[in-house]
């Protein structure tokens, strides 16, 4: 039977209500807390017992202190006169417990406890909630505003869409604290000013951890299904993280075993978390250069390569819907066919190419796109999208324009053309249906047969 | 400092000033304090900790005596004028309740 165990808590750093009572629970089942943590607690075993706990701040501790300061041992020594025993410690929280049945409280002036409480998150976890919140915002608004350049991209990639609620379910989080730490404050002040009593604090800590279990489902999801260069980077920032986390932690914890002063602690930790993460960043990006040169990265894997002026080019053979062969009469054979998918429970985006090999640029190439639209609302955005996808990189008054042309050649709900500045038709046209729209590109003008099989075959490919 | 800064004293402020009159050591106010007040009043040990050093760093009490981890103190100037300023403020509550029921009890 093991003496320690670990549990993951979500308490908020202020809830010592929560705190309290839950820690409460567990000595009644033989739990006594032996190290807090921001998420991992850690409890050694006990008799069961009834105790009563205390969960206080001293404003003035640090996590790179070496050992409790003057200062905690002489608060200990008073709650050890008054009946109160030391739990445990944790950067400026201390908790303390006693089996009295009807001990002094540890506080007993409110507005003095609702200060120590203030002055305590004012060092403590409000610039890192802020902080968090912050950069939470930023993501939000990154990730708004990459939706609003290339929405069929945005909605189509799993990384871009379920960043955003990740991020905002985060920024909720944390807002939600924010403002719940500032409103119980304010409350709590006038409370203790008014009546000498204490407001207790509540988190809903269920909710907390509800959320932070949905972020992590979508975070989830913003890599299952993604390219594999994705899904490597994921998993290696993952695992950066949790290193750097364990170096850091590793060396705080052997400086403060070594008695060395807060001041060098928290310096040696911070530019050891600085240098860590930029080698981390820059081994990151040498793995990824390399598995990128060396095709492991690449979820399509040629089937075969050939030089051509010196200069290497790769052969796919990709399933594709639509082939030249089946649109023209054409007796080459070496061609090479790329697919590429991106998909989400909205959008899916399917890439398709079809190239001779540089020795035969006079056979004729195909490209097209299809974005199959899932969610109705978004078809209005995601043809917008399409219409517009060749504007942004040219001043307005060069930009190319997609101009309605009859649909029913093509077989489609609504056909466009592209005309290139200032009035140049283009090969190139976008197809509509009730749920999707295709873009298809050709290198000369399609006949009447071509654009009926085209939409045929897109429309439901 | 709730209370603007010992604008008006808590029931705790106040005892642990009173208290200082003498020399004290730190652990032992508390048990001075339940004494004093034949138990009314009970101050904390978080408490008296978070108020010892607000006075200090206030200037209301000074520290006399380190003996190890046991620190002692005493009232200074500034602390024993704030008190009596309290004292006074609560001679005034109560001279007022007086008037208004004539000195009847509840």
């Amino acid at each position: 039977m093991k003496d320690t165990k670990r549990r993951l808590e979500a308490f908020a750093f202020f809830d010592h209500t929560g705190i309290q009572a839950h820690l409460e629970a567990m000595a009644a089942k033989g739990w006594m807390v032996e190290q807090p943590g921001t998420y991992l607690w850690r409890y050694r075993r006990v008799q069961p017992q009834a105790l009563r706990f205390a969960v206080t701040y001293f404003p003035a501790a640090s996590e790179f202190d070496p050992g409790p300061t003057e200062g905690q041992q002489t608060y200990q020594d008073y709650c050890e006169s008054a009946g109160w025993h030391l739990a445990a410690r944790w950067g400026q929280m201390q908790i303390f417990y006693t089996a009295a049945q009807d001990p002094v409280p540890l506080e007993t002036d409110a507005c003095t406890q609702v200060d120590t409480v203030h002055r305590a998150m004012k060092r403590s976890s409000l610039p890192g909630m802020t902080a968090v919140a912050a950069l939470g915002l930023f993501q939000v608004c990154f990730q708004l505003w990459r939706f609003w350049e290339d929405p069929v991209d945005f909605l189509s990639t799993p990384s871009s869409l379920y960043a955003l609620p990740t991020w905002l379910l985060f920024l909720g989080v944390e807002l939600y604290e924010l403002l719940f730490y500032f409103r119980w404050h304010r409350r709590a002040k006038a409370m203790a000013e008014a009546t000498g009593e204490f407001l207790p604090i509540r988190t809903h800590r269920r909710l907390s951890l509800l959320l932070v279990v949905i972020a992590l489902l979508f975070f989830l999801s913003a890599f299952l299904g993604n390219t594999r260069t994705a899904l490597f980077a994921t998993l290696f920032w993952l695992a950066a993280f949790a290193l750097i986390l364990l170096l850091t932690n590793t060396a705080k914890s052997a400086l403060k075993g070594m008695r060395a002063p807060r001041a060098v602690t928290r310096a040696v930790t911070v530019i050891m978390s600085a240098m860590l993460a930029a080698a981390l960043v820059g081994g990151m990006m040498a793995l990824i250069l390399r598995g990128v040169r060396s095709g492991w990265l690449e979820d399509r894997k040629p089937v075969d390569t050939y030089e051509y002026r010196g200069m290497t080019w790769e052969v796919y053979q990709d399933d594709i819907p639509l082939r030249v062969e089946a649109l023209t009469d054409t007796d080459y054979t070496q061609w090479s066919t790329e697919a590429r998918t991106s998909e989400t429970v909205l959008v899916s985006f399917r890439e398709y190419t079809q190239r001779p090999r540089m020795d035969a640029l006079e056979e004729p190439d195909l490209e097209y796109d299809i974005v199959e639209v899932k969610a109705a609302f978004l078809y209005g955005i995601c043809k917008n999208s399409m219409l517009e996808r060749y504007w942004f990189n040219d001043p307005v008054e060069y930009r190319s324009t997609y101009r309605p042309i009859d649909a029913a050649p093509w077989g489609a709900a609504e056909a466009y053309q592209l005309y290139r500045y200032p009035d140049a038709p283009s090969e190139r046209y976008l197809l509509c249906w009730p749920d999707r729209m295709a873009e298809i590109r050709f290198d000369e003008a399609p006949t009447a047969a071509q654009m009926a099989l085209a939409g045929e075959i897109l429309k439901t490919a | 400092m709730a209370r603007e800064k010992f604008q008006t004293l808590t029931e705790q402020m106040f005892y642990i000033l009173l208290c200082l009159r003498q020399e004290q050591c730190g652990a032992d106010i508390m048990a001075r304090v339940t004494e004093l007040t034949r138990g009314r009043v009970a101050v904390g040990p978080g408490t008296l900790y978070n108020l010892l050093e607000s006075f200090v760093q206030a200037g209301y009490i000074a520290e006399t005596k380190v003996e190890g981890r046991r620190r002692s103190y005493l009232i200074t100037q500034a602390g024993q004028t704030a008190l009596e300023e309290e004292y006074r403020r609560l001679k005034t509550l109560a001279a007022d309740y007086e008037t208004l029921t004539g000195g009847a009890g509840t």
